[in-house]
This record gives C-alpha cells, sequence and structure tokens, in this order.
C-alpha cells in the first residue's frame, strides 16, 4: 500500500456503487466473474446448469449476432455485482458497437423519477424528438413543496384513491372495508404512524423527491408490516378516540388471526394506486413517461438507428415500471399509432424480489433471457483478487490509471503500485507475472471478514467493499497507532491465547488489540515456529506485528507448517462459503461457536464503553443473560461455603430467592446485583468459560480445554470470595444485615399475640419458646378487635408464617452434604435472643433495615413495623377490655380482692340461691356454674387482669393478655349477670307473692310473736349461767 | 353487689316460704306453737326447780345436767329463729327435754332420801311426844317424795325440814340419845346404842315396851 495516495484515492475507489466510480477505477478494480447462469424462464434462486462468464453474455446477446428484439433481465441479490457487470457490458459494447446502434446506459445515480427522464433526454441521439421542450420543462420543474407537505401529499392522494375506487382494479375491497380503511388512514395517530421514518410514505417519498438520500434496495410500496397493529397502537388509537370504523379496523389488524391477512390485503390493494399517485405528486400525468420512451424510439428510427438499452436498476423506475416495461417489451415489428419504432435491445438490472414481485406475468413472459448473478459469484481466488485489485487501485495515480485505459486497459498492462507499507505482508498472483500486495489484509483476515462478519445475503462486491475493503483501509490509513480499532466480533475466541495476552501484557487496550489482531488477521493460535529464519507466532510474522506497533509475545513453539501464511494456496485450501479462520472443534457445532463469539464481541465491547445491554433473552443477550442472571449464581451458592465463612444458610437463601441478581455487569442497562462483576478483561474470560460450560459442555465439564475453564472459574471464585460473602451478609455496605433481629422480634410478639407464650416476663423466653412453641389451638378467643386485626395484618400474605420459618431456619447449621441433618447454632441463637430481650424487643432506628434490596431479609422488618405500628393502640384497646371485666367482678364482689375464697362462697350463695328459687316456687333461670368452676384459673386471670390494668407499657400488658384472661372471665361474667337479672326478677316475684300473702304476715308481726317466749329462755339461761358460777 | 344480693334474696325467699306454709296450714302452727309454749314452760320450770334445788338443798350439783339443761335451751331459741317454731325443732327439744326430766326422776328418790331420812327416823322416834306438829313436818316433807317440776313441793320439803329441826332440837334431847333414836329407826341400832343415860331416857318415857330386839342377819 502507498498510504499517501491510499489517503486521497480511497473515497473515490472504494464506492460500492461501481457506476459513480471513473471508467479507470471501475476496470482496474474489475475483477471478472464466471457463474453466471442464462435461464428462460424466471428461477428466483436458480442452481444447477452450466456457468457462464461475462464474456460469454457479452457475445452471445450484447453483440446480439442475430439484431433481433431483446429484453434481458439482470437480476441477483442487491450487491451481488448487477450494476458492475452491466457497466461492463456496456462499457465493452461502446468499443465494439456496430455504427447503428445507439447505446443508452441509464444510470440510478439520480434516481428519482424526473433525475431518470432527465438521463433519457440527454443523449444525443434524442436531441430531436418531438415534444422535447414540453418534456424538459416538466422534468425541470422544481418540486418545491416542503417534504412534509409532500408527504401528506402522498398519503392522503391513496385515501383520495380509495374514496374513488370505481372497482376497475384488479384487488378489490368491499364497500364496508373500503370505508373502514379510509377511516383508519384519516385517523391522526395512523397517520402518525404510517409517516415515520421507517413508514411506507418515506419509502415513496424518497422516490419523487429531488434530493432525497435513496436506499436501492427500497422499493416503494406498501408492505403487509405497515398494516400490522400492535397492542400499543390500538390502545393509542382508541385512547385518542375517533371513527368507529377506524377502531374496528384496527382492532381487525391487531387479531394475531385475521390481522396478517387483512394487512397483506390492504398493502396489496394500496399498492395498485402507487403508480398514479406517485406520479401525480412527481408533478408527472400518467402516461408522461410511456410517451416519452416512445417519442425516442420513433425518433431513433426516424435515424436510422438502433437502440441498445443498459439499465441499472429498474426499480428506480418505481412509479413508471409498468409504463418502462410496456415500452421495452413493445417490439418494432409492430405498430404504434401508426408510426414506427427502432428495434430495441435491452439490458435491465433488478433485484430478485422486484422480479418476481412487481414484474406482471405478462412482462416477465415477453422477457428473451434472465441472467442470474448467484450471490457468491466471487470463488476465494476472486474474492482475493477483487480486494487486492481495490486495494492496488486506491495505492495507484489516476494518472496511471488512466494511461492503462486510454492503452486499451490490456491485462498484461495492469499498473501495481510501488509497496510502501506492508511490504512484509502477503502477495497475491494475478497472472501475467503480476503480484498485488494485501496489506493491510491477510487470507485469513479476507475470509474472517467474509465468512464472520458479513451478513448472510451481503456476501457480494457491494458489501465486501462497504464493510470490508473500505473501513478496514480506513483504519490502517487514519488509526494505525489502535490499529484494529474496528468493532470485530471474534469467533470462537481461543481461550487460552486471551488468558496469554491478558495475563502477559497489563495494558488493556493493547490486549485487547493484540488478540484482535491475531484472532482475525492471524490464525487464533497460541502456535509459534521458526520459518525461513522468520518467527511466525500465531500464523503472523513478527513484521506484519512490527507494523502496528504490536508486541509479538513468546507462544507455544511448534514444528514448522508445511503451507505457511507466506505461502497461502488458497484455491485449494479454503472455500469463502464456509468458516476458515480457525478449525473448528468437531464436536462442538457451529452454532454454539457463533454463540461464543457474539458473546465474546459483546463483552470486548462492553470492556471498552463499560456499559452492557443483557436485557433480552434474545440474541447474544440471550447467551450472557442467563449466565450472569442464573448460572454464575447458581455456581457461587453452590460453590462457597457460606455457613464456613459465618453466613447463616437462610440468609443465603433469602439472597437466593431475591428479585435482586447475586451478580450484575458493571454498566448493566437494566437489573442490578449485590455484586458487580467489572468489565475487566478476566471477567470477560470467566464469562465465557461459564458460556462455553453451558453450550459446550451442556452444564458440564466434557469438552476440550474445558480443564481451563474450571481453573479460571475457580480461581476467580476464590478471588471473589470475600467480597461476595461479604456483599451477601450485608444489608448495605459495611452494615451487617440484622434481619434475624426483626425476625426474632416479630415471632416474640406472634408467639404472645397467639397466646404460646404466657408468661408475664421476657425473662422465661427461651430457645424453646421461639422454636418448639405448641400453637395455640383455641379456635375462638376474647381478644379486642385490635388484637385480632393485628393477627390479622400479620397473616396476611402468610408474612407471620415465613418469619417462623426464617427464625427456624436461621439458627440451622447443615451438616456437610447431608441436608436432612442439621445442629442449632445455639450460640447464636441465644445472642440474639439476650439481645432483643434486654431491647425489650425494640430495633433501635439505625439497626432497621426496612429498605434492604432482598425481599425476603426486608420481609422481617416490614412484618415487625407493621407489629410496632399497631401495638400500642392493641394494648390500650386490650387493656380498656380487662379493666371493664374486672370492674364488673369487682363492682358483683363489693370488693376489689376476689379470690378463691370468694368465688367458692359465691358458687354456694348462687346454688343456695337456686335452691330455694326452687322451694319458692320463684321461677329463676339457672345458669350452669361448671364453667366458673376452676376458681384457680378465674383467680389467675383477675389478677393478671389487675396487674397491668394501670400499666403503660405495651409490651407488658400484651404479656398479661397473652393467655387471654377475658376468656376465662366470660363464664364468670356470664354467671354473674345472669345471676344479677334473676335477682331482680326473683325479689319481684317475692314482693308479689308477699303481697298476695295479705297483711297478717307482714315481716313486723312475725318479729313479736315469740318475744316472750324468747325472754323466758333469756332469763333460764342467766340462771343456768348462774348455776355455773356457783 | 350480687354477692351479698343473693343472701338477702335467699333469706327472703325462706321467709315467704314460711310464710306461705303458714297461712297454707295455721292450725297446724298453733298446735306447734302450743308444744312448743308447753314445753318451754316445762323447761322453764326445770330450771327454775334444780336453781332451788341446788340453792336450797344439800344436793351435789351437776355440771352435766346444766349443760344439758343450757344447750335445751339454746335448741328451744333456734326452733323460732325464723320467726315462726318448727314442728320437728319442738319435737327434737321435747326429746331432749324428757331424757333430761326422766334422768332426774329416777335420781330424785336418792336425793330425797338422803336430804329426809335422818329426820324422818327422828320425827318417828318423837312422833309419840309431839304427834301433831310431828306429823304436820312430816305432810310436808313428803310432799316431795315424788319427782315434780313444781317448785312449790320443794319449798315445802324444806319448810318441812326446818320445823322439824327445830321441833327435834326444842326437845332437847341428848346427843347420844339422839343417836339411839336415829339408829333404831334406820333399823341399825345395837345392844351397844343402849347405856345407861339412854335406859334411862326409855324408861323414864316409859318407852320398853315399844322397843323390839332382834339379830342382825347375816349374808
Amino acid at each position: 500500500m502507498n498510504s499517501d495516495i491510499a489517503k486521497e484515492r480511497i473515497s473515490y475507489v472504494a464506492r460500492p456503487d461501481s457506476i459513480t466510480t471513473s471508467d479507470g477505477d471501475f476496470l482496474t478494480t474489475h475483477v471478472a466473474v464466471k457463474k453466471l447462469k442464462i435461464l428462460d424462464k424466471f428461477d428466483i434462486s436458480p442452481s444447477g446448469g452450466e456457468d457462464y462468464s461475462e464474456e460469454d453474455v457479452f457475445k452471445q446477446f450484447v453483440l446480439n449476432p442475430e439484431d433481433t428484439h431483446q429484453f434481458i433481465a439482470v437480476y441477483g441479490q442487491s450487491g451481488t455485482g448487477k450494476s458492475h457487470l452491466i457497466r461492463w457490458l456496456a462499457a465493452r459494447f461502446e468499443q465494439n458497437k456496430p455504427k447503428d446502434e445507439v447505446v443508452l446506459f441509464i444510470r440510478r445515480s439520480d434516481n428519482t423519477l424526473k433525475g431518470t427522464i432527465r438521463q433519457l433526454l440527454d443523449k444525443p441521439e434524442v436531441q430531436g424528438i418531438n415534444n422535447k421542450e414540453v418534456y424538459e420543462r416538466l422534468v425541470k420543474a422544481a418540486v418545491s413543496v416542503e417534504e412534509n407537505k409532500l408527504k401528506d401529499l402522498i398519503y392522503y392522494n391513496f385515501v383520495i384513491e380509495i374514496g374513488n375506487d370505481l372497482d376497475d382494479h384488479d384487488i378489490k375491497l368491499g364497500g364496508v372495508m373500503k370505508k373502514r380503511l379510509a377511516a383508519f388512514l384519516n385517523n391522526e395517530i395512523v397517520h402518525e404512524y404510517l409517516m415515520n421514518k421507517d413508514g411506507p410514505i418515506e419509502r415513496m417519498y424518497s422516490k419523487i423527491a429531488e434530493h432525497s438520500m435513496v436506499d436501492r434496495d427500497t422499493i416503494a410500496q406498501f408492505e403487509s408490516e405497515d398494516f400490522i397493529v400492535s397492542q400499543d397502537l390500538y390502545e393509542s388509537i382508541i385512547a385518542a378516540g375517533g371513527d368507529r370504523k377506524a377502531e374496528k379496523l384496527a382492532l381487525e389488524l391487531l387479531s394475531d388471526e385475521k390481522g396478517p391477512r387483512t394487512a397483506k390485503d390492504i398493502a396489496d390493494y394500496l399498492n395498485q394506486f402507487r403508480n398514479d399517485v406517485i406520479q401525480r405528486c412527481a408533478g408527472i400525468e400518467p402516461g408522461d413517461f410511456k410517451q416519452i420512451f416512445m417519442d425516442i424510439r420513433k425518433e431513433l428510427y426516424r435515424l436510422d438507428k438502433k437502440l441498445t438499452l443498459f439499465i441499472e436498476d429498474v426499480t428506480s423506475f418505481t412509479g413508471v415500471d409498468t409504463a418502462l416495461l410496456d415500452a421495452l417489451i413493445e417490439e418494432h415489428t409492430g405498430k404504434r399509432d401508426g408510426d414506427n419504432v427502432c428495434r430495441i435491445s435491452s439490458f435491465v438490472g433488478t433485484t430478485n424480489n422486484y422480479l418476481q414481485n412487481n414484474f406482471k406475468d405478462n412482462h416477465k413472459d415477453r422477457i428473451t433471457k434472465y441472467i442470474y448473478i448467484p450471490s457468491d459469484v466471487l470463488d476465494q481466488h476472486g474474492l482475493f483478487e477483487f480486494v487486492a485489485k481495490y486495494l492496488n487501485a486506491m495505492s495507484l495515480d489516476e494518472e496511471v490509471i488512466n494511461d492503462w485505459v486510454i492503452g486499451h486497459a490490456n491485462p498484461e498492462d495492469y499498473p501495481v503500485h510501488d509497496v510502501v507499507e506492508g511490504k512484509n505482508w502477503e502477495y497475491l498472483k494475478i497472472g501475467h507475472g503480476k503480484q498485488l500486495n494485501m496489506y493491510p489484509f491477510t487470507y485469513n483476515s479476507i475470509l474472517y471478514f467474509y465468512n464472520n462478519i458479513l451478513e448472510k445475503g451481503h456476501q457480494t462486491p457491494r458489501y465486501i467493499i462497504r464493510d470490508i475493503i473500505e473501513p478496514v483501509v480506513r483504519d490502517a490509513l487514519y488509526n494505525k497507532e489502535v490499529f484494529p480499532s474496528l468493532d470485530i466480533k471474534i469467533i470462537n475466541v481461543n481461550t487460552t491465547l486471551s488468558y496469554r495476552i491478558h495475563s502477559q501484557i497489563s495494558d488493556q487496550k493493547m490486549a485487547d488489540r493484540l488478540l484482535k489482531f491475531i484472532s482475525v488477521w492471524g490464525d487464533g493460535s497460541t502456535d509459534q515456529y521458526e520459518e525461513n529464519n522468520r518467527t511466525f507466532i500465531s500464523g503472523l510474522n513478527k513484521e506484519q506485528y512490527n507494523d502496528f506497533n504490536l508486541p509479538a509475545l513468546k507462544m507455544d513453539t511448534i514444528v514448522s507448517p508445511k503451507v505457511s501464511p507466506e505461502k497461502p494456496k488458497p484455491k485449494e485450501t479454503i472455500k469463502p462459503d464456509k468458516p476458515v479462520a480457525k478449525p473448528e472443534e468437531p464436536s462442538i457445532p457451529s452454532i454454539k461457536q457463533k454463540k461464543i463469539t457474539d458473546a465474546n464481541t459483546l463483552l470486548t465491547k462492553w470492556i471498552n464503553d463499560k456499559k452492557i445491554d443483557i436485557s433480552s433473552t434474545v440474541g447474544v443477550s440471550g447467551t450472557i443473560r442467563p449466565i450472569v442472571v442464573d448460572e454464575i449464581p447458581n455456581y457461587l451458592f453452590s460453590a462457597i461455603n457460606w455457613q464456613a465463612e459465618g453466613v447463616s444458610l437462610d440468609n443465603v437463601r433469602k439472597v437466593r430467592s431475591s428479585t435482586l441478581n447475586l451478580v450484575a455487569l458493571e454498566g448493566q442497562t437494566k437489573g442490578s446485583g449485590l455484586f458487580e462483576i467489572k468489565a475487566e478483561w478476566e471477567n470477560v474470560n470467566v464469562i465465557l468459560a461459564f458460556i462455553r460450560w453451558k453450550e459446550y459442555g451442556n452444564k458440564s465439564w466434557n469438552y476440550p480445554e474445558a480443564d481451563f475453564d474450571a481453573f479460571l472459574i475457580s480461581s476467580w471464585t476464590e478471588t471473589i470470595k470475600d467480597d461476595l460473602v461479604k456483599k451477601v451478609s450485608e444489608y448495605k455496605d459495611g452494615i451487617t444485615t440484622s434481619y434475624i433481629d426483626a425476625a426474632v422480634v416479630a415471632e416474640i410478639y406472634r408467639t404472645i399475640l397467639r397466646g404460646e407464650y404466657k408468661s408475664k416476663s421476657l425473662d422465661a423466653f427461651n430457645a424453646q419458646s421461639l422454636l418448639a412453641s405448641k400453637p395455640n389451638d383455641a379456635l375462638t378467643n376474647s381478644h379486642s378487635k385490635e388484637w385480632k386485626s393485628l393477627l390479622s395484618v400479620m397473616s396476611q400474605m402468610r408474612a407471620d408464617i415465613n418469619n417462623q420459618q426464617t427464625v427456624k431456619n436461621y439458627f440451622n447449621i447443615e451438616q456437610a452434604g447431608a441436608r436432612t441433618i442439621t445442629v442449632l447454632d445455639t450460640i447464636k441463637l441465644d445472642s440474639v435472643l439476650e439481645k432483643v430481650k434486654k431491647q425489650r424487643l425494640s430495633i433501635p432506628e439505625n439497626e432497621r433495615q426496612a429498605d434492604d434490596l432482598v425481599t425476603q431479609r426486608r420481609n422481617s422488618f416490614v412484618l415487625l413495623d407493621d407489629i410496632e405500628a399497631r401495638i400500642d393502640s392493641v394494648a390500650k384497646a386490650e387493656q380498656a377490655n380487662g379493666n371493664k371485666i374486672i370492674e364488673k367482678i369487682y363492682n358483683a364482689f363489693g370488693d376489689d380482692e376476689v379470690g378463691e375464697d370468694e368465688i367458692n362462697e359465691l358458687i354456694e350463695r348462687i346454688r343456695k340461691f337456686y335452691d330455694e328459687a326452687s322451694k319458692t316456687m320463684i321461677a329463676v333461670k339457672e345458669t350452669p356454674l361448671d364453667e366458673i368452676k376452676d376458681v384457680k384459673s378465674i383467680e389467675k386471670a383477675i389478677n393478671d387482669i389487675d396487674a397491668v390494668k394501670n400499666e403503660t407499657d405495651s409490651l407488658s400488658i400484651i404479656m398479661a393478655f397473652s393467655g387471654d384472661p377475658i376468656s376465662l372471665l366470660k363464664p364468670l361474667i356470664t354467671v354473674l349477670d345472669s345471676i344479677e337479672e334473676e335477682l331482680k326478677k326473683a325479689n319481684l316475684q317475692i314482693g308479689k307473692k308477699i303481697d298476695s300473702l295479705g297483711s297478717d304476715f307482714t315481716d313486723d308481726k312475725d318479729a313479736n310473736r315469740y318475744a316472750s317466749e324468747l325472754k323466758s329462755i333469756k332469763a333460764s339461761k342467766e340462771k343456768l349461767e348462774g348455776m355455773v358460777q356457783l | 353487689m350480687i354477692f351479698e344480693d343473693l343472701v338477702t334474696t335467699t333469706n327472703a325467699m325462706q321467709s315467704l316460704q314460711r310464710k306461705i306454709a303458714f297461712k297454707e296450714n295455721k292450725d297446724k302452727q298453733d298446735n306447734t306453737d302450743g308444744k312448743y309454749r308447753l314445753l318451754l314452760f316445762k323447761a322453764n320450770g326445770l330450771v327454775d326447780t334444780i336453781s332451788f334445788l341446788y340453792s336450797n338443798t344439800a344436793i351435789p350439783k351437776d355440771e352435766n345436767l346444766v349443760e344439758s339443761i343450757k344447750s335445751l335451751m339454746d335448741d328451744l331459741e333456734k326452733i323460732v329463729d325464723t320467726g315462726l317454731a318448727s314442728h320437728e325443732g319442738v319435737l327434737k327439744a321435747g326429746t331432749s327435754f324428757e331424757e333430761i326430766n326422766e334422768k332426774l326422776k329416777i335420781e330424785w328418790p336418792s336425793h330425797y332420801a338422803s336430804l329426809t331420812n335422818a329426820t324422818f327416823s327422828t320425827l318417828e322416834a318423837i312422833k309419840d311426844i309431839n304427834p301433831k306438829d310431828v306429823e304436820t313436818c312430816l305432810k310436808k316433807i313428803t310432799s316431795a317424795k315424788e319427782w315434780d317440776l313444781d317448785v312449790k313441793r320443794y319449798e315445802r320439803l324444806t319448810d318441812g325440814l326446818n320445823e322439824a329441826n327445830h321441833l327435834i332440837v326444842g326437845l332437847g334431847l341428848d346427843d347420844e340419845i339422839l343417836s339411839f333414836l336415829q339408829n333404831t329407826n334406820s333399823g341399825k341400832a345395837t345392844l351397844a346404842d343402849l347405856n345407861e343415860k339412854v335406859l334411862a331416857w326409855i324408861q323414864n318415857e316409859g318407852l320398853e315396851n315399844r322397843i323390839r330386839i332382834s339379830f342382825v342377819r347375816t349374808r
């Protein structure tokens, strides 16, 4: 390469559009095509049959030895070299054409309707045609309409066409559907959607506007996809409101079932109006183009000329294509409007799709021959020659080339540039004793780019220029210090190589550059050998490294291979349509290798950008994401002995089941993790090792070089272990997670509130109370609604049960290898218990971690918060209820000391009351007294409540009420209530009965009935006393 | 205050029961009352009698007896506690009374003999000396020979004994003569009692043919 010249020339030479290059550059870079197919009938992808060279085509058809009407379609995938071939045929024909032949070569560089017509009118042979002035005025009239206005014009012209459709086209829509479609297109949201940058209107606009950039592969028409309505779009349409007809069609298009069919019908229907609309919007009336073309042919006939027409790309005629094809298929033997037209031999370039979809059957039937250019039109040597000739053309002065062209461009005179850079690089022999320097390419690199970088369908000359030659040469010219700086996917990266490089070179960028250089330009191996006193490292000689200031590392010395990179036999060894950069491991499918390669590319980019998007579950993100989200965490969780590191397995499980990932990549655009894997090469290697373990080994180490991956991963684990353990143990940086404190406190509260722990002091609360408390089986209780409500809140989403499980699991120490055998970490348990008891179940504010990112740890704090938020009101309500009860009891006994004796006496009195009532025939309802025979429990319940009747500490209160003393007192209250009621009733009845007895039986009279007798008794008793004293 | 109300109401019901019962069987109650009063009258008489005897005679005090009578009096008091004397209570107390009274009836002859024998013998001995006064004394003394709850009988007994003593003392008899007379009346006098002073007094009073001698029977 001669960089001084190349820097000036690259822009001119490396043009993907062959038509825009000069004739000299065109010929200097021309590589003969030898794999053409000639067909009678259209076949979108013909295989087999004879191969023809471009020379064969020229002789058989372009020279047209029988002087017949011809209409020949040259087709192939975009970029396969149709234009190049047509240009070559045209150029060749210019030099060999008969005198009466007019050659018209229509380029697509001025790729609009008017531009195309202008090219036709510029030809000297047609200067005398009829109406020329009119035509020129037509094409010169600038379209001064603003872009948005013009697009709207196109858009609404379609709506107008629908409204005025007289059903005279092939594809018809029903009346209802037409109305719906018109309403749909008139909808503001739909209008905005179809007018977007990638929409159909933009595509059509580009064919009309004078200065728009046109993608050559674009066909200006509606596609089914344009009318597929997404859920979002549908909702927007509905939200915006409007015509119901539009909404109905939108709903139909949203449907998975009917949507695609309807969308296709609409696209096909609208495309029928496309030509009329485009022409109208371009300021050309339908029929203009055909008229112009026929006028040209008439003029040539008048001049006794024949026309050979080369049209580089018929797609540029979108809008008038039907008219053009009509004009081209019109044979000269016929009459047209009474005038004779000249013979025409036309070669029309078109893409497969366009030919298949846009040529009507009657046009296809009248095509004389089809010339098909396959995608892999270049063989391996052809590929190398193609690249080498472009490299050569860039390093040659334009004058040198022009001299060669003027001298009839003989192959034996083909100019070769003087090599300035890359003298020690490979040379390609091109015959006639000439060889071309390949710098800055190696054969390996060309094949690598061709096979791995070019997308499927893009392995064509246009993309070889655009995506390989031009960027690599620019990189070598302008970024030599950091060459290769291009973002290149490294396919099937050699881990050992990567490890070697990164462990020997501390400069990260340098290491990455070298890895890329060896992997793409070299053979990607770690082999080193001597040959002819020259050292080859990884398939590249030392000078090649030096040319880009790359270090030549020490690798594994091997015996020199028979075929060195300096002496390639590309034709015999490598096919361009197969991966050749490195030999494949036979046991690993290429699709899996590609996954590694893609992952490596993205991860390498990650190192540079410090950010990465692995949110998608497909593609390369879909390869890396599960490794980061699942495999690495799974491995780390199982590989680290957490217990030995002092981390409770309960905590580990909580972190593991958290939505928060254990690890995340530095700069990960979505999601986060406890531990951040830095964007460093060591980590890339580890991630790749994990991917290989998964992809190559199907989650095993059974694949080539797995031992090295295993070593990488286990070493890495050791290096991050301490940090990782810290992260799992910590709630935030530097703050150890203390969820177990909250969990234990919440559990203690639960056992109290559930009546499992009934002691009135925390002193007796021990491990057994915490871990083996027996469930309170009581089906009912007499707690306050606040108490019950709190229990209900606690049990929401099984929060209490989960928390209890946390407490039960946290202190378990699982025996190695046997999950079923666990021992209790009593030291830790006692420590936590003592702590929370000492703090009287209060967690200091600075130890609260209610915003812990690990949900299951946070849940204990959330539960405790719920409890604490309500516990005071629970205590107050319970205390109020209790006080009410014991006040009632005290009032019933007329004393605030009610014990066993008093209750027994009460029972006795009640029984007596019932007995006497029965004897007296007083109707009272007897309340069973069995319920209150456990007087000791009743006495205790009264004492429990009494003990806290003036208490202000909520914890003391709820502990007092834990055993539900109110329930124990309820029967007593029931009895008291009943007795109170029955006493009232009894006294009423007694009063009535006494009244009914009459006045003779009043108490006053009774009192004196035995007065004298008693008096005499008293006297006798005194006498007797006197006797005793005698 | 339910605790106290229960007692009050229960009592009220009991009272009511009695009133109802009383109303329903007034004659029966009157009968019971009569018996009660009669029993009480007897009991009071018993107390008066015992009280008189213990106070005015040399009968030894029986504490058990006094306790039994006290208990009886307690029972009699309780019987009317509820406002109406209960039939059963009266019967039960009546039995208690009879037991005490029967016991006293059995014991009384013994007490009576010890109280009156010496006086009786002397009076018999001197009957011919002052037959009228002796007869009066003997009548009074023998009026209490049988156990009865009429305290007046026992007052006459004590009066008779006092009068007899006055009568004997009034005769001026020597102690040896009185001893002989008393032993003779009790069948215990022997020839050894016949000293000169006694023989002189017999002869002086012309009592030789009225005194008979016999042998002491041995078992």
